[in-house]
């Protein structure tokens, strides 16, 4: 619930943001807006072979261009890559790069720092390295050519490359990237405006030639990790834009600020020990079935999230090929059907299961979810787990299932994390020949049959009950009206520095 | 003189060995953070050699051995999260902490003694109202304070920033901007403290013989007031504002955290709850130099003061 959490409130405030105030002066000396952003934290490291969860990511693009881009409905366009072709057996891809790029150093892209750089994450220990462990081998195949070879067809890989690990950085600054990136995104890092950990500034790269516009001249982001400290910026025209609570909604109208609601995270028990070896009744499917009636998940969303989101049953995004609405009505709040459930799978007295707290994320949560499986016969003994450790220790299998914040994504990525057998949000590592089956079809489906087997594995997953998922909850952004446009669709998951826009500007 | 301040200058040194090594030994309790800086994918290969690459496969005594050659040296080592240098990353903490406990110990012991030098010498309403501003100023969280404040000056009136530091090099102004509302919100609490003990203080003097007797010889009420009692007084409020400063270095996460500030104080509790170990050690090391420095500091005025210390 840690780092997912942050990391989601993250990811989908990434960008939120700013300060529209003259100052940079643009290409014909004219004065170009500055755009202040407020980001959920400060960024954690700046070498993309390392690898950053969401609260970087923001920080990253502004500085990096990478291999493609992300589209709202998380299929890709062109970017440092302007085609890219797989071989039949879908192992293949052929990326051809574009041509004139230079990195703000003056070094120009070409085929071999591409490779390095994939290299790079490849070798060096993280979550670019985890994003890419799929790539068997990369190899510069001409100038402006670069060749991956997978070890299995990975139909995530184009989406990878449009995040963290597809950033390409100047193979003349790798001993330094840590500290001091050097990229080919539309901005470069200006330390000395800059203080680490507060406020970052970023002035136009005058050597930047993707065809992405970005309307600021200047961009300044503000670490603000205390969400009450966020909103107050907000509120007070500190930043131009940002991501507040839900709760601060009343404030944010009265105060004349223009704002949506994003999605947010996935709220929900991961009942990891499918196989039952640490708690034997989970093996059983009415066990997990009768886990999710039993939970009121709208009750739960009033008391933790003040009723901010919608009931979910399923573990995917909304809008992505995977989702289907209909399957959140499959396990209404339902004692009675719990005890029958769990008396069916041989449980008719209930069980005891030991599961983790912590006191940091969502602590409200934890005594409703024991007060309401104890009320079907499941008596909840809680171990708690120091907020640093928890994605480590419900990663090690140390627990039979957990409460957990998710942020969905690109469909195939969240199935390899938590559905296949080797992913790493399945601990227990366990498999089921239906879920592998539908896997590897998906793997080397083309296009239109990719949805439809994207949906069954979904209602399969659902119907097995591999999860209790709740509600997913809603983020708020907000923003100045006068100085600011979002241009994002209505859902977009996740907003980038690219969708903001002077008001000024067409 | 020299002879007490070479005494405790030796007794600062011994203090701050037995600090750091107590501190880098309960360190090695800590849950071992390499998997945290490598994340749920690493092999055991990689951790294995992150941990040889940290030094964590050694013994405790002989990494602090090692920590302690270099920090004899001025080198305190690199956060093993952001691998930016620990006396880089300190240094860039420290004005923000030192601004806000210097101006805040400035207001309250400035407002402090004036309030209780007042209320000791008037009594009547005036010290009735400051012991139950006192008993508020104890009583209201500075948590509470600082958000009253925000939403007035900040939110509502737009006079103020209500998030951020602004440091004194890049604008002046800006700085004693971004200083007003976080002080106000520290100081809160430590004028009622600085006040109440030094209005308890000045009343015991006021009732001397030795005070009575001179103003029994006509002796001008400024110059009693300020010569006499005020210095007699004074070792009493400087203890409690030195002790009110030191909490401040340590104890301003919540108003760091609330107007955004980076500080030295969430940079003590980042690191700590990351196990960042070189980090946890150069904060240790700088904050226990800070208040051998102002203990002593205030030993030596207070004994300036007060000659009875100096003999004893």
């Amino acid at each position: 619930m840690p780092s997912s959490r942050v990391a989601a409130a993250t990811l989908a405030l990434v960008l939120t943001a700013t300060a529209c105030s003259s100052g940079a002066s643009g290409p014909a000396g004219t004065a170009e807006p500055t755009l202040t952003l407020a980001v959920a934290a400060d960024v954690s490291t700046w070498d993309p072979a390392v690898g950053a969860g969401g609260n970087s990511l923001g920080y990253l693009q502004a500085v990096y261009s990478s291999l493609t881009t992300l589209n709202p409905d998380f299929s890709v366009s062109p970017g440092l890559a302007t085609r890219w072709a797989y071989d039949a057996a879908k192992t293949t891809l052929t990326l051809t790069l574009r041509e004139g790029v230079t990195f703000s150093d003056g070094t120009p892209l070409d085929a071999e720092a591409v490779r390095a750089n994939l290299r790079r994450g490849l070798d060096t220990p993280g979550a670019t390295q985890s994003a890419l462990a799929g790539i068997a081998d990369v190899q510069a195949t001409g100038p402006a050519e670069v060749t991956i070879t997978l070890k299995k067809p990975d139909p995530g890989l184009l989406y990878q490359l449009s995040m963290v690990p597809g950033m390409i950085a100047s193979p003349k600054a790798f001993a330094t990237l840590k500290t001091h990136p050097v990229g080919s995104g539309p901005y470069v890092l200006d330390l000395t405006a800059s203080t680490r950990g507060t406020s970052y500034t970023f002035v136009r790269n005058p050597r930047y030639s993707l065809p992405t516009p970005y309307g600021f001249g200047k961009v300044v982001m503000k670490a603000l990790p205390d969400t009450n400290a966020m909103a107050n910026a907000a509120l007070s025209g500190q930043v131009d834009a940002g991501g507040v609570p839900m709760a601060t909604l009343p404030q944010v109208e009265a105060g004349g600020l223009a704002h949506r609601t994003m999605p947010g995270l996935i709220m929900g028990m991961w009942i990891v020990d499918r196989a039952g070896k640490l708690a034997p009744p989970l093996a059983k499917q009415k066990v997990r079935q009768a886990i999710n009636h039993g939970l009121d998940a709208e009750g739960i969303l009033k008391a933790v999230d003040k009723g901010h989101g919608s009931r979910r049953t399923q573990m995917f995004a909304a809008g992505t090929p995977a989702y289907d609405e209909t399957l959140n009505t499959r396990y209404p709040y339902d004692p009675d059907k719990a005890r029958r459930l769990l008396a069916e799978a041989g449980y008719p007295d209930g069980f005891e299961l030991t599961l983790p707290s912590e006191n940091t994320y969502v602590p409200a949560l934890y005594p409703i979810v024991a007060q309401q499986l104890g009320q079907i016969g499941i008596k909840v003994t809680y171990k708690p787990v120091t907020s640093n450790l928890i994605t480590q220790q419900y990663l090690a299998g140390t627990y039979p299932a957990f409460m957990y914040t998710y942020t969905a994504t690109e469909n195939w990525l969240d199935a390899s994390l938590f559905l296949a057998k080797g992913g790493v949000f399945n601990p227990f590592h366990t498999e089921d020949a239906k879920v592998e089956g539908l896997l590897d079809e998906i793997s080397v489906a083309d296009d239109a049959a990719r949805g439809p087997l994207l949906r069954e594995l979904n209602a399969y997953v659902v119907e097995q009950a591999w999860f209790a998922p709740l509600y997913a909850s809603r983020n708020l952004l907000v923003w100045k009206k006068d100085k600011v446009k979002v241009e994002a669709a209505a859902d977009q998951l996740f907003v980038f520095l690219r969708d903001y826009r002077p008001v000024s500007s067409s | 003189m020299i002879k007490q301040l070479s005494r405790r200058l030796l007794g600062a040194a011994v203090l701050l060995l037995a600090i750091t090594a107590i501190t880098s030994l309960l360190t090695a309790l800590v849950p071992d953070p390499t998997h945290n800086l490598l994340g749920p994918t690493a092999t055991a290969e990689q951790i294995l050699a992150k941990q040889h690459e940290l030094g964590l496969d050694r013994p405790a005594g002989e990494r602090y051995l090692g920590w302690l050659a270099g920090a004899v040296r001025g080198d305190l080592g690199v956060s093993w999260f952001t691998g930016l240098p620990v006396a880089e990353t300190i240094a860039a903490r420290l004005p923000v902490t030192a601004s806000l406990a210097v101006a805040a110990t400035l207001v309250s012991a400035v407002l402090g003694i004036a309030f209780g030098l007042a209320a000791a010498v008037r009594r009547g309403a005036l010290d009735r109202l400051l012991q139950a501003v006192a008993v508020l100023g104890f009583a209201v969280p500075g948590l509470w304070v600082a958000l009253l404040l925000i939403i007035v000056f900040a939110v509502q009136l737009r006079w103020l920033p209500a998030t951020g530091y602004v440091a004194f090099a890049e604008s002046p102004a800006g700085w004693a901007r971004s200083l007003v509302l976080p002080v106000a919100a520290i100081a809160a609490g430590s004028v009622a403290a600085v006040a109440a003990q030094t209005r308890n203080a000045v009343a015991a003097v006021l009732a001397r013989d030795y005070v009575r007797t001179l103003r029994g010889r006509g002796l001008p009420r400024w110059r009693l007031l300020l010569r006499h009692v005020l210095r007699n007084a004074a070792p009493t409020a400087l203890t409690v504002v030195s002790l009110q400063f030191i909490g401040l270095l340590g104890g301003a996460v919540v108003v760091e955290q609330i107007f955004a500030v980076n500080g030295l104080g969430s940079l003590a509790a980042a690191s700590a709850s990351r196990a960042d170990i070189p980090v946890v050690l150069g904060v240790v090391v700088v904050g226990v130099l800070i208040v051998l420095t102002v203990n002593l500091i205030v030993d030596l005025l207070v004994s300036w003061l007060d000659p009875k210390v100096r003999t004893r």
